[in-house]
């Protein structure tokens, strides 16, 4: 079986159902596109651990009831209960209900200016079958921009929640950040489920970074266990322009994590790292892709993941040297641990490299908790359960201390600390 | 560093040592591949009807197979209707049956390889299998082998007098299904070397076979099965060179390892076959399957590659290592200079408990070379307490080569330990400065820091090959600096 399918008549006559607020034209293309990509299948390679299946039934029996356009005046700004995230990290935040804005304040508004993409920006297609079905289903596009040369000192917060349940099981975000010269900006990008009902939201998030813009991004995905995901950061990164991102996953029942940092000018520096927790059978899928076009510039990439359960977990990172960017240098890391009998990691950490002036290493190890450590500390009256927890937690703190938004160092930390501890009290 | 420029565009410009054509007489099967051809091929060779059903099933296989296009590698498509599958030297009947008997024209042609058979055999202890084209021509040390029980022999020699081993073994470790290039091996196979070693025997010698593509236009399907019984040793030495030529040349060979309860294969290749001139024209496709297969409890399997030929290399030998306590090792330097093109790494499966494995590769690109290391590693949910290492390293020399690292691990069991490291860059300008300050020439200097960089994959070659391959680096290298 290669790509599974959506049913392209009843995509169609939701696409026709959405009203005409200058994105149809996008949305027909990006439609027919759809019809010719389909969704990718496990036999290609970037899908080879992950099967989409479950979006395509969520996909198909949402489109077979027949729903109607959700518009941003059915859901009232105040329907959305305050969410742990707002109340404890101290950000602008912007409320997305299954994709759609809610809510009118504006943060910052002198700084930041938000409004719709304009209709002649053709980002939005996408050779990939996941974009287009997300152009193609899109309500509107959100649009943030960051003037030249201003910091903003507190983080634009993205709530992004789902709510399954009133048939609203299927749900596309698009947004796009614009960042001026020289700007600086946090962002928290919180992924959270309102409903424990089956549904499947796809996310995409562009990040244009111009010339010495600086920005630190933290995604926190807590959603249910019937959530399925897919997320996209597309990023692009100009001259002298710097990233430092997170990514914590500690919910969700399917989520991929696309994450793609285009350099396309010289002397930028990234920094992504990140931490996938997973228990029961959950499937999280971190893929990252960085595409050194133009040297020097520097990238590291760091991630761990914890297991347990039947979990199963994907880690994919891939660097690609171009042609001539000389003084490049690349660093990719992974490292997991293995707490259970029949949980699995696949891990792949990708080397392509076009010129010879560089630097580039990458490493990966897969473990359980080491044995001596444990027993030292059972030595010294710990009991079995606090060692491991111990021990866990230190592996995950390398994450944590180079987490990218330190105003939301004290609610992650607290986070994983809860899910470490239900990870390590679960039976294995 | 341009200074010495001449020298080294002599160098690089250096023509393929091992380019020429011996003029003998070949008995060819005409071009094209059909179930009439397949026959024609098992009635040439006088196989039993096990053979010819088995090759039958592989091809009516094959036929509804797509060749593979995964590998990091850009071909033209391959005609195998225009394919001869087989081609072997005169007068088969009659042959020799020691060296003096052997056509002088072929031992003048090992001679310009540098492989003074009967010298080197009896100097080194080295029994040579040596295959030209597709049959086997002198078979050395014979009877010192029979004493000690092990089979040592052609293929087809092993399919007339030994069908029940070839029987039980042929296909376990490769199936006939295996892929696009291994199932059309099944299908075609010319010829290749059988090895049994009995239980409890320790090989009195390295076993050697080299293989040479010779008339024009014919495909080489070797199949080389090798049978380590419990408790017993083999070394394994192949060594391969090719006459030059403009048309590229298919080889899909496919070799299988058994080794069971506490035996130890060790499997040495050093791979020079026509690489292609530096427009990349010419050049031999090499799109090989190799797996060992440690079958009993404590067997060991090593593979040991040193590959700086091929236009083309698509090659990844594994281990399935399914016995309790059975290791697997891969040691590996891939040289890809001008035009070519290289994608081997290996996969080592564990399934038993206590299974370890060992990767090191070196991968080497210059020119407008693409050099691709691509692993897997896999435990299976019951491999406990498995243990891997991968080591893969890379090194640039040129601004318009490439160098990539696919590494896959796929892990379900909490008690494996794998570890993966890779590492890619250039030949430092220090490390140069170094050697230069100390009068050491360039050339001098970088041979040195290269063949310091595979020096771990060399030290597990036998000594012989590891002198041979050392040269063949040298010469596949020097002067691609610059």
């Amino acid at each position: 079986m290669n790509a599974p399918a959506i049913r392209q008549d009843l995509l169609a006559a939701a696409v026709a159902r959405l009203p005409d607020n200058g994105l149809r034209a996008q949305r027909e293309l990006a439609l027919a596109r759809f019809a010719r990509q389909g969704l990718p299948g496990t036999r290609e390679e970037d899908w080879r651990y992950t099967s989409l299946q479950p979006a395509v039934d969520l996909s198909n029996a949402w489109l077979a009831s027949q729903p109607r356009a959700v518009l941003p005046g059915d859901v009232p700004s105040d329907e959305m209960p305050v969410q742990p995230a707002q109340r404890a990290i101290d950000a602008q935040w912007l409320r997305f209900l299954n994709g759609i804005r809610i809510g009118d304040t504006l943060p910052d508004p002198g700084t930041i200016s938000i409004g719709r993409q304009p209709d002649d920006d053709r980002s939005l297609i996408a050779d990939d079958g996941l974009s287009s079905l997300n152009a193609a289903l899109l309500y509107d596009v959100v649009h943030i921009a960051v003037p030249e040369g201003v910091t903003i000192t507190r983080p634009v917060g993205l709530l992004l929640a789902n709510d399954a349940s009133e048939n609203a099981s299927v749900g596309m975000t698009r947004i796009v950040f614009e960042v001026g010269p020289g700007a600086s900006l946090d962002v928290v990008e919180n992924h959270l489920s309102l409903s424990a009902e089956d549904s499947f939201a796809g996310v995409i998030i562009e990040l244009r970074l111009a010339r010495g813009a600086q920005v630190r991004y933290l995604r926190l995905q807590e959603c249910g266990e019937a959530q399925v995901l897919t997320g996209r950061l597309q990023v692009r990164i100009g001259q002298d322009a710097s990233l430092r991102y997170t990514s914590i996953d500690l919910g969700g029942a399917l989520v991929r994590n696309d994450v793609a940092i285009d350099l396309v000018a010289a002397g930028s520096d990234i920094i992504a790292n990140g931490l996938y927790l997973a228990s029961g059978s959950q499937h999280i899928d971190n893929h990252l892709r960085i595409d050194h076009r133009v040297g020097p510039a520097r990238s590291r990439a760091a991630f761990r993941g914890i297991l347990h359960g039947r979990s199963r977990c994907v880690f994919n990172s891939k660097a690609i040297v171009y042609k001539g960017a000389d003084g490049t240098d690349a660093g990719q890391s992974n490292h997991n641990l293995l707490l259970s009998d029949q949980a699995e990691i696949d891990t792949k950490p990708e080397l392509e490299i076009h010129a010879d002036d560089v630097k580039c290493a990458h490493g990966a190890t897969v473990g359980q908790l080491d044995e001596a450590a444990l027993f030292y500390l059972r030595s010294r009256g710990i009991d079995a359960d606090a060692a491991s927890r111990m021990l866990t937690r230190a592996f995950a703190a390398s994450v944590l201390g180079d987490l990218s938004v330190a105003a939301a160092a004290d609610y992650v930390a607290g986070r994983i600390d809860e899910h470490l501890d239900l990870l390590v009290s679960e039976p294995s | 560093m341009s200074g010495n420029s001449t020298d080294i565009e002599s160098l690089v410009n250096r023509r393929y040592r091992h380019g020429f054509v011996t003029d003998i007489e070949s008995d060819s099967l005409p071009p094209g591949l059909n179930e009439d051809v397949i026959l024609a091929l098992s009635a040439k060779k006088g196989e039993p009807e096990f053979m010819v059903q088995w090759r039958l099933k592989a091809y009516r296989h094959w036929l509804t197979m797509r060749e593979p296009a995964w590998a990091h590698v850009h071909y033209p498509p391959i005609d195998y209707q225009a394919i001869s599958y087989f081609s072997a030297p005169k007068s088969d009947a009659d042959r020799p049956k020691s060296l003096e008997e052997v056509d002088p024209k072929l031992l003048e042609t090992y001679d310009k390889l540098g492989i003074p058979l009967h010298e080197r055999a009896k100097l080194a202890g080295v029994a040579v299998d040596a295959v030209f084209d597709s049959v086997s021509v002198a078979t050395t040390f014979k009877s010192k082998l029979k004493e000690a029980g092990v089979i040592f022999c052609p293929f087809s020699e092993a399919v007339l007098n030994h069908p029940e081993l070839v029987q039980k073994y042929l296909g376990s470790v490769v199936p006939y299904r295996d892929n696009f290039f291994a199932t059309l091996n099944s299908a075609v196979f010319s010829d290749g070397s059988f090895v049994y070693i009995p239980k409890g025997v320790r090989c009195p010698m390295e076993l050697s076979t080299y293989f040479r593509i010779n008339a024009a236009n014919t495909g080489q399907f070797e199949r080389t099965l090798i049978i380590a019984d419990e408790g017993s040793h083999v070394s394994y030495l192949e060594g391969c060179t090719a006459p030059m030529r403009d048309e590229n040349q298919l080889h899909a060979a496919v070799v299988e390892l058994v080794a069971l309860k506490d035996a130890r294969i060790k499997y040495s290749t050093v791979q020079n076959w026509y690489p292609g001139d530096e427009n990349g024209k010419g050049g031999i496709y090499n799109f090989v399957t190799k797996r060992g297969d440690c079958r009993g409890a404590n067997s060991k399997i090593s593979w040991t590659q040193v590959e700086t030929g091929s236009a083309i290399t698509w090659k990844y030998p594994s281990c399935v290592l399914r016995g309790e306590n059975s290791v697997g090792e891969f040691y590996s330097v891939a040289v890809a200079n001008n035009m070519q093109q290289a994608d081997t790494g290996t996969k080592m499966i564990h399934i038993g408990r206590n299974t370890r494995s060992t990767i090191v590769s070196k991968g080497i690109s210059a020119g407008r070379a693409q050099n691709a290391y691509r692993g897997l590693v896999r435990i299976m949910p019951q491999a406990a307490n498995a243990r891997n290492h991968t080591q893969c390293d890379s090194l640039l020399l040129g601004k318009n080569c490439g160098a990539h690292t696919f590494p896959y691990m796929e892990i379900r069991n909490p008690t494996a330990r794998v570890e993966h490291e890779a590492t890619t860059s250039k030949i430092s300008e220090d490390q140069l400065f170094y050697c230069r300050q100390r009068g050491i020439s360039e050339e001098d200097a970088v041979s040195m820091i290269v063949n310091g960089f595979c020096k771990e994959v060399f030290r597990e070659l036998p000594m012989e090959f590891a002198v041979e391959a050392q040269n063949l680096l040298n010469v596949s290298l020097e002067g691609a600096v610059g």
